[in-house]
């Protein structure tokens, strides 16, 4: 057995991971090879040996224990080897057998405090012959893929001043692009890209724009320069019109809004970057002047479909402040939208798509009672767009709570965010995985959960959809009804999200459950 | 215990002062009769379903600690109206199987696919969801009777006495 194992990992592991590779990845359904499996966002899986027919029958092939708990890995699979990362680390595994091949890890400093996150890491990226990984204490990180060593590592930031990295990097086109964390700490945000290669800063793009240059009217005084907009969840890649999508978070201080009026451009937005220059192609906001903590930190899902009869490039977001939205990718022309999850914010969206606020929703010192509460409808963990279907399935959270703000002085490196919240009692929250038309939001089914989820969800050609529960439940839904197939109790809670891929030809399902990684197979 | 990241370094000092303040409330004095207490407690069957210093029924919350968890005017309102204090997290339910049969106890966990129940019994009962006809949550509800006009005043202050004479802290 150990002759085989040996074979197969030098016989076909370890071969480069072009760029080209990344940007076909149905031409090797087996492999995962980018954050959501193509880099259009989609975190759909065209392997079909799982189906709705024969799915009870999965079980546990193997699992990994973390050293750390509360894992939000999206692993990245590469010719039978799953490269996992946890904070400060990533670890090589034989997909047969859940053995190590190789560890790495970069000390934290003892001084690093996460300023609103925990200690996670989301997962890696891969290009040519080199794993990325982002840090806790803010450098970008190239791996040799073959042994783990470190072949350069870039600062990208100061931790010192409240910046982080808990995202998977996105590998494009000879660059890997990475975002910040840091909404809490009142940092000036950014979306950066590095050359794959050296690691040499190729661009920056700041999401809160300084003097002079557009939007930076929409910020009052010098708020601007402790104004948030960090861009922790990594973003989708159009190869055609090589435009980069990225999601910005909230403004700082996040619930007081008193010292930054205006619409705080580009906070809680979805921007179009040129991934060549960083150059702000179109930008979205979907929450103007957020007093909420309503990041739009979202995986953006990429698809082509009509719209009123007329073939159009699309770009889809169920955000964090109850609406999905449809987008034109190449413009960013507000197409259709509609709330996906309880809202009593806004009475609607204009035709532009911006949200008809209803008045005295904004924080206030005795607190505002409203819906969704300040981790949202749904947060980091993924949708998943299924072609098959033609539906987006994402996990939704139905919780509200009490929003209030106070007065608070900005002090480099701590916490910056005016205030709070108390959410309503766990009695009074829930959950559901739901199915929406991807180009209207429409609902089509959905399959309620005993409680707020945050675990991503995984669409197969078996027509199935995997998610995750905060009580420890892995399960199987039909894609076409929602109905229930399977389930698994994995022991702790599910906050990642699920990927598929293969191993001699075997379909396998993997997702994190707290510090255990489990495949499962028939 | 989850991490307090939203709490900047002026408010952890303010909870820690009010932390402090906690223990500086006045303590309630203990008044009963731990002995007329004894005897209460046998009378209202409280051992049949509590444990008091290793002896009695697991079936409610272990009543050794509770003098140290709870002051006297508490307990002694969730002896007369255990309805109106309940634990948080308690819930009574009440599933009924698709045979028809039906199992009314405390919810012990939940989540989207399964329910576990403990019965007036002790006896646990793992039941899927998919094979219930029926479940029904019953807020406010409880399988402790109320002791109200039952017991007086006096005698919750003695069934309080002896609790503490018996319990741990």
């Amino acid at each position: 057995m150990k002759l085989v194992v040996v074979f197969l990992l030098c016989g076909s592991g370890f071969a480069q991971v072009s760029f080209d590779r990344i940007a076909n990845p149905d031409r090797e359904p087996g492999n995962w090879l980018t954050y959501s499996r193509n880099l259009l966002g989609h975190r759909f899986s065209p392997l079909s040996e799982v189906t709705t027919g024969n799915v009870g029958r999965l079980k546990v092939k193997w699992a990994y224990q973390f050293p750390d708990p509360s894992n939000e890995v999206s692993p990245i699979v590469v010719d039978n080897i799953v490269y996992v990362t946890g904070p400060n680390s990533a670890t090589a595994i034989d997909a047969l057998t859940g053995r190590v091949l190789w560890n790495w890890k970069r000390p934290l400093p003892p001084d690093f405090r996460g300023i609103g996150f925990g200690h996670v890491s989301r997962g890696p990226a891969v290009l040519d012959d080199k794993l990325y990984v982002a840090t806790l204490d803010c450098y970008l990180v190239a791996l040799d893929l073959k042994s783990g060593s470190e072949r350069w590592s870039t600062r990208v930031a100061d931790y010192k001043t409240g910046y982080s990295m808990t995202l998977a990097p996105l590998a494009i086109r000879a660059k890997v692009v990475v975002g910040v964390s840091g909404g809490e700490a009142g940092i000036r945000g950014f979306v950066d890209a590095y050359d794959a290669a050296s690691g040499k800063q190729a661009w920056r793009f700041w999401t809160i724009p300084g003097p002079g240059e557009p939007g930076h009217d929409s910020w009052q005084g010098d708020s601007w320069k402790t104004g948030g907009g960090p861009t922790w969840v990594t973003g989708s890649y159009d190869p055609e019109l090589n435009l980069v999508y990225w999601g910005v978070g909230n403004p700082s201080p996040d619930w007081n809004g008193d010292p930054r009026r205006g619409d705080n451009l580009y906070t809680c937005s979805l921007l179009a970057l040129d991934a060549d220059t960083g150059q702000l192609r179109w930008h979205f906001q979907f929450t103007p002047h957020d007093t909420h903590d309503w990041d739009s930190n979202h995986v953006p899902m990429l698809f082509d479909a009509k719209v009123q009869d007329r073939p159009r490039k699309l770009i889809a977001v169920a955000n964090r402040n109850a609406f999905y939205y449809v987008l034109d990718r190449v413009t960013g022309e507000f197409l259709a939208g509609r709330p996906y999850a309880k809202q009593t914010w806004a009475t609607g969206l204009d035709a532009k798509g911006k949200p008809i606020v209803i008045p005295g929703m904004e924080t206030t010192e005795s607190g505002t009672l409203l819906y969704p509460n300040a981790n949202g409808a749904t947060v980091w963990f993924s949708p998943s767009y299924d072609p098959q279907t033609g539906l987006v399935y994402v996990a939704a959270r139905e919780i509200g709570a009490t929003y209030f703000k106070r007065d608070m002085e900005y002090k480099v490196g701590t916490f910056y965010a005016g205030g709070g919240e108390n959410e309503l009692p766990a009695d009074d929250a829930w959950g559901a995985v739901r199915a929406l038309d991807a180009t209207t939001g429409a609902i089509r089914w959905e399959f309620k959960l005993h409680s707020p989820p945050w675990a991503g969800v995984l669409s197969t050609a078996g027509g199935l959809v995997f998610s995750g529960t905060d009580e420890g439940n892995f399960f199987a839904l039909d894609a076409k009804t929602g109905g229930a197939l399977w389930d698994f109790q994995t022991g702790g809670a599910i906050q990642a999200n699920p990927i598929a891929f293969t191993i001699n030809g075997q379909q396998r399902i993997a997702i994190s459950a707290d510090r255990v990684l489990y495949v499962f197979g028939l | 215990m989850p991490a307090n990241w939203f709490l900047a370094d002026d408010d952890l000092v303010n909870l820690a002062a009010y932390v402090r303040s906690i223990g500086k409330i006045a303590s309630e004095p203990i008044v009963g009769d731990a002995v007329r207490g004894a005897r209460l407690f046998v009378k209202g069957g409280c051992a049949n379903c509590h444990i008091l210093a290793g002896t009695g029924m697991g079936l409610g919350p272990d009543l050794t600690k509770i003098c140290v968890q709870r002051g006297p005017s508490q307990i002694k309102k969730s002896i007369s109206r255990p309805s109106e204090n309940l634990p948080e997290d308690f819930l009574l339910v009440e599933a009924t199987t698709a045979a028809g049969k039906t199992i009314e106890g405390i919810r012990v966990n939940e989540d989207a696919f399964t329910i576990q129940i403990k019965d007036a019994t002790g006896t646990f009962h793992s039941l899927g969801k998919r094979d219930l006809k029926d479940l029904k949550k019953l807020r406010g509800q409880t399988p402790m009777p109320s002791f109200e006009g039952v017991f007086t005043d006096s005698e919750l202050d003695d069934l309080v006495a002896y609790m503490a004479s018996r319990g741990k802290s």
